[in-house]
C-alpha cells in the first residue's frame, strides 16, 4: 500500500527540475560557428577559383594534382566514425557501457587514421604553400579541418573518461551526445570541403 | 513576485553547476569563475582600452592637418594607428563594454545562479585581455594591420584573432545561460530585454565574426608561411577585414545597446512595456538586417551594389524606428524622471536612428559614395592612407559605435549597484553620457558630410573644420570615458537597496546590490515578463 501512497499525484511531491542541456546547446551553437568559419573559406576559395577559371587560366599550378583516391577514403573514414559515433551515444542511452567505451574507442581510432591519411595526402600532393595564392586557401582549409577533427577527438576522449567515471547515465548523457553534436560536425564540413575542393576541383 | 503554490526552487537551476565564490585578491579574481568579478574586469578593461583606443584615432585625425610624413606621425606610424584604431573601436572597446554588463547582468536577469560555462566565461575574458594587450603591444613595436615589420605584424594578426575568440566564447556563455539556465516559468518571450538582445548579439555574432577569422588567418597564412603575394600584402590586409567596421556589420556591435535601452526605459518609466513581442523581434530584425560578412568589397566586386547589401541599408531604420516609438510611449505613459539611464539611453537610441538613416545613401552607388579618402583629391587635409575604406565608412562607424558606447555608459548607471554595490553619481553619469553621445556625434557627423566632397565643394572647402570637428568629438568620447571609469571607482552609498530605483521590473532587482556569490537563495517561478511588477501589484 506504501508504494500506492508514493505514487498518488496529490501526495507526490513536484517532479524534479529536469537538466538543461548546457552542454548540448553551448555545443551547438559552436558547431554553427565553425561552419560559418568554413563557410567564409570556401566562399573565398570557391570565388577566387571561379574568377581564375573564367579567364580560361588553370586553378591548380602546373604539375600539382590534388588526388581524389585519398580523399575519398578520407570521406569514407570521416562517414564511418559517424556511424561508430552514433553508435557511441545509442549505447550510452541504454546503459550499455561496454559498447559505449568500444564505440568511442573506434571513433577515436578512425580520427587517427583520418589524420594519418591526411598527412600522407599532403605529401602525394606536392603542393608548395609559398607558391601561389590558391595554395594559401587550400591550406588554410584544409588544416583548419584537421584542427578541428583534433579538437573534436579531444572533446570526446574527455567525455570518454567522464564516461569511464561513471558520470554519464542513460537519463543524462548530454556530454557524450554534444561531443557527437561536433563530431557529426566535422564530418559535415569534411563533406562539403571533399565536393568543394576536392571532387570539383 | 507571482509564483506557483507548488514549485519553489532551492536548487541551482542547473544542478551540476556549483555557483562559484566571490574571489579574493589577484590570484583568486585569475581563477574565478563568478559572472560579477569577471564581469567587473571586463568592464574596466574595455573601458581603459577604449580610452587608449580614443586617444589613437584622435591622433590619428591630427595627420592630415600637417599632411603625410611632415605631420605627427610619419605615414607608416599613422596607417598602423588608424587600422589598429579603427578594430579596436568595436572589438576592445565597444563590445567588451556590452559583454561586461551582459556578464553582470543577465544571469541575474534570467535567475540563474551562475554564468554557463564559468571556467569557459573565465577563460574567454583573460583570452581577450592577453589578446588586447598583445594588439596594442605589436602595433606599438611596428606590427599592426598592413604593417611592413614581418614578425610584429604576425603578432597582431594573431593577437587579432585572440580578441575575436574572447568575445565570441564570451557570448556563447551568454547565449547559453539564457537559454538553458532561465528560472522555471520564464520562457523566451519572458526574458528581459537585454538578455534577449544577447540571444540575437550571440546568434549574430556567430554567424559573421567567424568569417572575420578565416580572413585572419588566410592573412595570417599568407604573410608567414605563403609568398605574400595576395592575401598577406600589406596593401592588401586591411582591405580584407574592414569589411568589420563598415555597415552593415557596424551595427552588429549596437544590438546589446538595444536591450540596455528597452530594459532602462521600461523600469524608469515605471510602466510595463506594451507590444512586447513586437519590440523583440524589432531587436531580432535589427540584428539580422546588421549580417554583413558577406559585403567584402574586396572579394566580391559589387558587393556594395547588390540588392541584398541595398535592401538592408534602406531597411535597418526601420527596426530602430519601432524601438524608438516603443520607448517614447513608455516615457509618456509613465512618470520618468531623467535619470542617467534614460537620457544615455534615448540619445543612444537617436543617434542609432541617425546613423541608420545615413546608411540608406551609402546603398546608392549613383552617389558616388565608396570612392576611397585616398581618391577624394578635393580634400587636401584628409590625406593619410586608409587604403581603400570610403571616409563615409569611417564616420558612420563612428556614429554607430560610440552611440552603442553611449547605451553602454547608462547601462553601467543603470545596473551600477549590481557592478560596484553603490549607487552611482548621477551627476558624473549625465556627465559621461554626454560627452560620449556628444562625442559621437562630433567623431562621425563630420566624416559623413565629407563623403560628400565630391559633389558639393563646399564641403571640400571645409575640410579643415570638420576634421577638426572629428577630433574634438573623439577627445569629447575620450573624457567620458574617463568620467565613467572615475564614477564607477568613487566612493558612494555603500548601503544600496536590492532595487534603488524602486521600480524594478526583473529578477537582477531583487537580489542584493552588489549579488551575493550564488546570487539567489531561493526563486519562485515567474508568470510574466515583469516578474517584481507582479508583485507589487499582487501587495
Amino acid at each position: 500500500m506504501a508504494a500506492v501512497a508514493e505514487l498518488n499525484p496529490a501526495t507526490a511531491p513536484p517532479a524534479p527540475i529536469t537538466r538543461p542541456r548546457v552542454v548540448m546547446m553551448g555545443t551547438a551553437l559552436a558547431s554553427g560557428g565553425t561552419l560559418m568559419f568554413f563557410a567564409g573559406l570556401l566562399a573565398i576559395y570557391l570565388s577566387q577559383r571561379a574568377a581564375v577559371v573564367s579567364t580560361g587560366s588553370d586553378w591548380l599550378p602546373e604539375g600539382v594534382a590534388i588526388p581524389l583516391l585519398q580523399a575519398n577514403i578520407g570521406f569514407a573514414t570521416l562517414a564511418l566514425s559517424s556511424v561508430t559515433m552514433a553508435w557511441a551515444v545509442n549505447a550510452i542511452a541504454n546503459n550499455d557501457r561496454r559498447n559505449a567505451y568500444l564505440a568511442i574507442g573506434t571513433t577515436l581510432l578512425l580520427g587517427v587514421a583520418y589524420l594519418n591519411l591526411m598527412n600522407y595526402f599532403y605529401v602525394q600532393m606536392k603542393w608548395d604553400i609559398t607558391t601561389s595564392s590558391p595554395a594559401v586557401i587550400f591550406y588554410a582549409i584544409t588544416t583548419s579541418h584537421i584542427v578541428m577533427v583534433v579538437v573534436a577527438m579531444i572533446f570526446l576522449g574527455l567525455m570518454g573518461f567522464r564516461a569511464l567515471g561513471g558520470q554519464f547515465t542513460s537519463r543524462q548523457h548530454d556530454g557524450i551526445s554534444a561531443a557527437a553534436l561536433f563530431w557529426h560536425s566535422t564530418v559535415a564540413i569534411y563533406a562539403i570541403i571533399w565536393f568543394a575542393i576536392y571532387v570539383t576541383k | 513576485m507571482a509564483m506557483t503554490e507548488t514549485r519553489s526552487i532551492t536548487e541551482p537551476a542547473a544542478p551540476g553547476l556549483s555557483a562559484p565564490t566571490r574571489p579574493a585578491g589577484v590570484a583568486g579574481l585569475l581563477g574565478t569563475g563568478d559572472h560579477t568579478s569577471l564581469g567587473r574586469v571586463w568592464l574596466g578593461a574595455s573601458l581603459l582600452f577604449g580610452l587608449v583606443t580614443l586617444v589613437m584615432l584622435g591622433v590619428w585625425g591630427l595627420q592630415p592637418m600637417g599632411g603625410g610624413d611632415t605631420g605627427v606621425l610619419s605615414d607608416d606610424l599613422a596607417f598602423r594607428v588608424f587600422t589598429t584604431g579603427r578594430l579596436a573601436l568595436p572589438l576592445l572597446f565597444v563590445a567588451p563594454l556590452l559583454i561586461g554588463l551582459a556578464t553582470v547582468v543577465v544571469p541575474l536577469q534570467v535567475g540563474s545562479r551562475t554564468i554557463a560555462f564559468p571556467r569557459a566565461a573565465a577563460a574567454a575574458l583573460w583570452t581577450w585581455v592577453l589578446s588586447s594587450v598583445l594588439f596594442l603591444v605589436a602595433t606599438a613595436i611596428g606590427g599592426g594591420i598592413g604593417a611592413n615589420t614581418t614578425e610584429a605584424v604576425d603578432i597582431s594578426l594573431i593577437s587579432l584573432a585572440g580578441v575575436i575568440i574572447g568575445l565570441l566564447l564570451a557570448s556563447l556563455c551568454l547565449f547559453t545561460t539564457v537559454f538553458t539556465l532561465r528560472t522555471p516559468g520564464m520562457d523566451l518571450t519572458r526574458v528581459p530585454f537585454f538578455a534577449w538582445s544577447m540571444v540575437v548579439t550571440a546568434a549574430i555574432w556567430m554567424f559573421t565574426l567567424p568569417v572575420l577569422l578565416g580572413n585572419i588567418l588566410l592573412i595570417l597564412a599568407d604573410h608567414k608561411y605563403g609568398s605574400s603575394i595576395d592575401f598577406g600584402t600589406d596593401a592588401n590586409q586591411w582591405q580584407q577585414l574592414s569589411w568589420v567596421v563598415t555597415q552593415p556589420q557596424v551595427f552588429v556591435f549596437a544590438i546589446p545597446a538595444l536591450g540596455i535601452v528597452a530594459d532602462a526605459v521600461a523600469t524608469l518609466a515605471r510602466e510595463r512595456q506594451t507590444n512586447r513581442g513586437l519590440m523583440m523581434a524589432a531587436v531580432a530584425g535589427f540584428g539580422a538586417l546588421g549580417i554583413g560578412a558577406y559585403a567584402q568589397s574586396y572579394f566580391v566586386e559589387g558587393a556594395w551594389g547588390s540588392w541584398v547589401f541595398v535592401g538592408q541599408s534602406a531597411m535597418i531604420v526601420l527596426p530602430l524606428l519601432m524601438l524608438l516609438a516603443g520607448w517614447i510611449t513608455s516615457l509618456m505613459n509613465g512618470k520618468t524622471s531623467l535619470t542617467t539611464p534614460v537620457i544615455a539611453g534615448l540619445s543612444a537610441g537617436a543617434g542609432l536612428v541617425l546613423a541608420a538613416l545615413f546608411a540608406v545613401p551609402f546603398g546608392l552607388k549613383t552617389l558616388d559614395l565608396w570612392v576611397p579618402v585616398s581618391d577624394l583629391a578635393s580634400i587636401p587635409a584628409v590625406e593619410s592612407a586608409t587604403s581603400g575604406l570610403p571616409i563615409y565608412q569611417m564616420g558612420l562607424g563612428s556614429l554607430v559605435l560610440l552611440a552603442a558606447a553611449t547605451a553602454g555608459i547608462g547601462g553601467i548607471f543603470y545596473w551600477g549597484s549590481k557592478i560596484s554595490g553603490r549607487t552611482l553619481s548621477e551627476g558624473l553619469g549625465k556627465l559621461a553620457g554626454l560627452l560620449v553621445f556628444l562625442g559621437a556625434l562630433l567623431a562621425g557627423l563630420p566624416y559623413l558630410l565629407l563623403g560628400f566632397a565630391n559633389k558639393a565643394s563646399v564641403l571640400a572647402d571645409a575640410s579643415d573644420a570638420l576634421s577638426g570637428a572629428a577630433i574634438v568629438g573623439t577627445a569629447l568620447a575620450a573624457g567620458g570615458v574617463v568620467v565613467a571609469a572615475l564614477a564607477l571607482l568613487g566612493k558612494g552609498n555603500a548601503d544600496t537597496p536590492a532595487d534603488p530605483w524602486e521600480s524594478g521590473q526583473s529578477l537582477e532587482w531583487l537580489t542584493a546590490s552588489p549579488p551575493a556569490p550564488g546570487n539567489f537563495a531561493t526563486l519562485d517561478a515567474v508568470e510574466s515578463a515583469e516578474p517584481l511588477l507582479d508583485t507589487k501589484e499582487e501587495a
